[in-house]
């Protein structure tokens, strides 16, 4: 039997191995190998292309910008993504349904048609713009789209959703005896979120954040298209790729990205288990 | 004075009323069990009195004060919840200071008193333990203790016994009974369980589809059913049809086949002679013979069954006159066989009989 | 916050989230080539623009066998991987569904990155191949995780009773199993078709001039023009993908999809 099930598996396993694990490997080979990408690997170790990368604090600045807008983004979607995941929580059966449905939509919509539609909005001859302007509440068009706010706000919007459904995981799990406890023992409902809510969906945010936060660090599309030149890390990597053609230093950039959306990862993981309650969880992680 | 009333409280869910004009008055100090089927709205008409599911008519009291506009974290009763209900995240001494807190009783004013409603629930040694660290009867402790803490105006339990098994039940109920008789409290406890409402309470609300059909004290409804459904949730499954003889002042004359005796009468009964009556006998009171009995009740039957279970024999008769109706007659082991051949005769005292109105309930033999 | 204030801003941020959706839908149908409000008047103008933009017609063309072919291969996969998770009693079973779902958490900028390098590193040229290898990769774990969960509540004695009816392992799976996960299947497959048909952060990196699918079309269309053809592709894209959110909410509901904490 066990024979038969590893067989099962044999197909997902290449799959990973040849198109991931072993893609992944080359990647991370390039950056220390010195040959010239493309073209095949020389299997000799050197560092000389990250010396050549951040011989320029360039690259340094936008990773620590990206890094930047990438907590602010996981910040404001653990916020909205809160208020959702408990809308979500209250609601009835049929109301839940619509409200899935909306969490889920940008998710399911192509980050070029998504983008446009902010685009039509906030554009400088969006509809905001053209709106305000023939109401005469402006003289020259606002300056909304190609800026971090528009960064921000297309990349919460996109990603909130990841907030909501690790969140909501949380609550789900969260008996509704325990609030009515609360309440008849006379707790209102900020202590209610702060002293039940919060630390027991603590797993749903931890998740959430370390969801929207690596997601938010390889972002590049919405940075692209919204913020114009203030662009993040990732597009500097595609530019590396697909324009200057300097492959060696996008596998840098990448490796490094990579890093940093780790080293962000364990941190928000520890953060959420210094707040845990302390001592070993019984129940498996989520 | 009541410390709490119900007054024609209504509740209903799409088209059906869980909760049908209910009103019960309960005195300071007293422990009333809501005792009924699922679904009979018992539940429900807790919930309506802690303030959390708001009944659509009908006045709550609470302690001489109409509590019925007051949200449920304003009324101040406490709650011990059929899931317990105990904050996972929080340890046992935690849990049982969250209503102090909620209230703003500060540092040492709010650990003496936790201390105290520990020591109170026997769990001194445990206030450091999260509730996945205690036992199931530890986890009702801390729960009973939360509920108490900040002196409600009434306790209200919703079988919270009922996940328990049965020793540790016993042994939880012995406990809840005198913690509340110590405090005082007025307390409700909901539960499907009639024994453990006979007993917990001093007074029993058998309710059935969001109505109330007999509110008494336990000796009472266990031994003076007033409806065939009380009589048959007791535990108590012998009918009979029956005539009434007589009327006379107090008394009751009722002729039963050969037999006619006379028992105490019901309030309720009124009536003219002739009218068909339904009795009902609890399966200890009625013996077994051979022979028929010189005097008093008696009916005709064949034995069907005999179930040994310990310290009981169990009987199951069917009557001669009406072999639809089958009785069950429980006596002790120790006395050994009741009869030689299964063709017997059975008798009780007069004054077990319950004589019922018997079109009050023609459905509600099966339980 | 009390109960009135939150049932505001939930339903604010309701609204936030189906803005740009809706702007588009606007845009796609009013008369105006720059938006404005109120629109000047209503018109399907710009859906017959769009279908005149060769590089929209052959990029659905060329979406299309992308998504289906990646779909028919990432098929195969993800229910084999399914069957042997659902079969799987050990101690492996987790961390094994945690591999397999790590395409899914990988970002899909490093999926493009590392195996572009990795066919250049081959020599190989693959052409189409490319593309078509990277979305099966990215996608076959949802038809898993579907499928999966589907297997994990089906009553393991209907499994018992076939097998003491004599069936074998393959007429278990065959007659048994898989029939009763459709559900999970069949949602498994549409959601893994959007997810290859909407694709832009891989394909950016495999795809080359003969695959440019209808999104990168799109993209590369935006840097030029703006005018309400745009809007005309995606609004037809996003009434699509409401239907088949719809139905997936029906066959499988979307939570479990993304599966923030499947059980």
């Amino acid at each position: 039997m066990p024979v038969r099930v590893s067989f099962l598996l044999l197909p997902a396993f290449a799959v990973l191995l040849l198109l991931l694990a072993l893609p992944l490997l080359i990647l991370l080979a390039s950056s220390v190998d010195s040959s010239r990408q493309p073209g095949p690997l020389a299997f000799d170790f050197t560092l000389r292309h990250y010396g050549e990368v951040f011989y320029d604090s360039y690259y340094l600045e936008m990773l620590a910008r990206t890094v930047k807008l990438s907590a602010i983004v996981t910040a404001l979607c653990l916020v909205v993504g809160y208020v959702l995941a408990v809308a979500l929580w209250i609601a009835g059966p049929r109301q839940r349904v619509y409200l899935m449905l909306i969490v889920v939509a940008p998710l399911l919509v192509s980050v070029v048609a998504r983008t446009y539609g902010w685009m039509l909005i906030l554009g400088e001859r969006g509809l905001i713009n053209t709106s305000l302007l023939s109401l005469g509440l402006i003289e020259t068009p606002l300056r909304m789209l190609f800026t971090d706010g528009a960064i921000v706000l297309g990349l919460v919007h996109l990603l909130t959703a990841f907030a909501v459904l690790s969140i909501h995981a949380s609550l789900e799990k969260i008996d509704w005896e325990i609030v009515e406890a609360a309440v008849v023992a006379g707790a209102g409902p900020l202590r209610i979120f702060a002293a039940i809510l919060l630390p027991l969906s603590l797993p749903g945010l931890a998740v959430g954040a370390t969801l929207v936060f690596s997601l938010a660090m390889s972002a590049y599309i919405t940075p692209a298209l919204m913020g114009g030149n203030l662009s993040a890390m990732a597009t500097l990597i595609y530019q590396k790729f697909m324009v200057s053609f300097d492959w060696n230093g996008g596998a840098v950039l990448a490796v490094v990205l990579l890093l940093a959306a780790l080293i962000g990862v364990l941190f928000i993981v520890m953060v959420a288990m210094a707040f845990g309650r302390p001592r070993t969880p019984r129940e498996g992680a989520a | 004075m009541a410390e709490l009333v119900l007054d024609c409280i209504t509740k209903r869910y799409g088209g059906t009323a869980v909760v049908d004009a209910l009103s019960l008055s309960l005195p300071s100090g007293k422990l009333l069990t809501l005792l009924g089927p699922s679904g009979c709205g018992k539940s429900t008409t807790l919930r309506i009195i802690a303030g959390l599911t708001p009944a659509d008519s009908g006045r709550v009291h609470l302690g001489g004060r109409d509590v019925t506009a007051l949200k449920a974290r304003a009324r101040n009763v406490g709650m011990v919840f059929q899931s317990l209900a105990l904050f996972p995240h929080m340890s046992a001494a935690d849990n049982i200071a969250f209503p102090l807190r909620v209230e703003g009783v500060s540092g040492r004013d709010r650990d003496r008193r936790v201390g105290k409603a520990l020591d109170l629930v026997r769990m001194g040694g445990f206030a450091r333990r999260y509730p996945d660290q205690l036992s199931g009867g530890q986890r009702q402790r801390v729960a009973l203790a939360r509920a108490i803490i900040s002196n409600p105006g009434v306790l209200l339990l919703d079988e919270p016994f009922s996940a328990l098994d049965r020793r540790l039940r016993d042994e939880m109920q012995e406990e809840l009974r005198s913690l509340v008789g110590r405090l005082g409290i007025t307390t409700v406890f909901v539960t499907h369980d009639q024994e453990e409402a006979i007993r917990l309470s001093d007074l029993v609300a058998v309710m059935r589809a969001g109505r109330i059909e007999q509110l008494a004290g336990p000796r009472v409804v266990y031994n003076a059913p007033r409806t065939p459904f009380v009589a048959d949730f007791m535990g108590s499954v012998n009918f009979v049809e029956a005539e009434i003889a007589n009327l006379a002042g107090d008394q009751v004359t009722v002729r039963l086949g050969q037999s006619a005796f006379a028992v105490p009468r019901p309030t309720d009964l009124d009536g003219a002679p002739d009218l068909g009556v339904l009795i009902n006998v609890r399966p200890e009171r009625v013996t077994l013979a051979d022979t028929p009995p010189a005097a008093g009740p008696a009916l005709a039957g064949t034995v069907t069954n005999r179930v040994f279970d310990g310290a009981f024999v169990t009987y199951t008769v069917r009557l001669s006159e009406r072999p639809e109706r089958s009785w069950i007659i429980r006596r002790l082991s120790s006395e050994g066989p009741a009869t030689a051949s299964d063709a017997v005769w059975l008798t009780w005292p007069a004054d077990a009989t319950q004589v019922m109105v018997s079109h009050a309930n023609r459905s509600s033999n099966s339980r | 916050m009390s109960r009135g204030l939150f049932a505001w801003v939930s339903t604010l941020l309701q609204v936030w989230l189906l803005l740009p959706l809706a702007a588009i839908v606007y845009a796609s149908v009013a008369t105006d080539a720059v938006p404005v409000f109120p629109p000047t008047g209503i018109t399907l103008h710009w859906y017959a623009a769009a279908y005149d933009v060769g590089s929209f017609r052959r990029g659905l063309e060329i979406s299309l066998i992308v998504a289906c072919l990646s779909t028919v291969l990432a098929m195969p996969v993800g229910l084999t991987a399914a069957l042997a998770l659902a079969r799987w009693q050990s101690p492996w079973r987790a961390p094994i569904e945690t591999a397999l779902m790590a395409p899914i958490f990988v970002p899909g900028l490093v999926i493009g990155i590392a195996l572009m390098m990795a066919v250049a590193a081959s020599g190989l040229d693959i052409g189409f191949g490319r593309l078509i290898l990277g979305h099966t990769l990215m996608i076959f774990p949802y038809i898993a995780r579907t499928t999966y969960a589907s297997l994990a509540v089906q009553d393991a004695s209907l499994e018992e009773a076939a097998r003491t009816m004599g069936a074998g392992e393959f007429r278990i799976v065959w007659s048994v199993q898989l029939p009763l996960a459709r559900p999970g299947i069949v949602a498994g497959t549409i959601f893994a078709f959007i997810m290859s048909f909407d694709d832009v952060p891989v394909a950016l990196f495999l795809a080359d001039a003969r695959t440019t699918t209808l999104p990168l079309a799109v993209l590369s269309y935006l840097e030029y023009n703006f005018d309400p053809a745009v809007a005309a592709v995606s609004a037809a894209q996003v009434i699509f993908t409401f239907f088949a959110a719809v139905l997936l909410e029906r066959l499988f509901g979307l939570k479990r999809l993304w599966g923030a904490g499947n059980g």
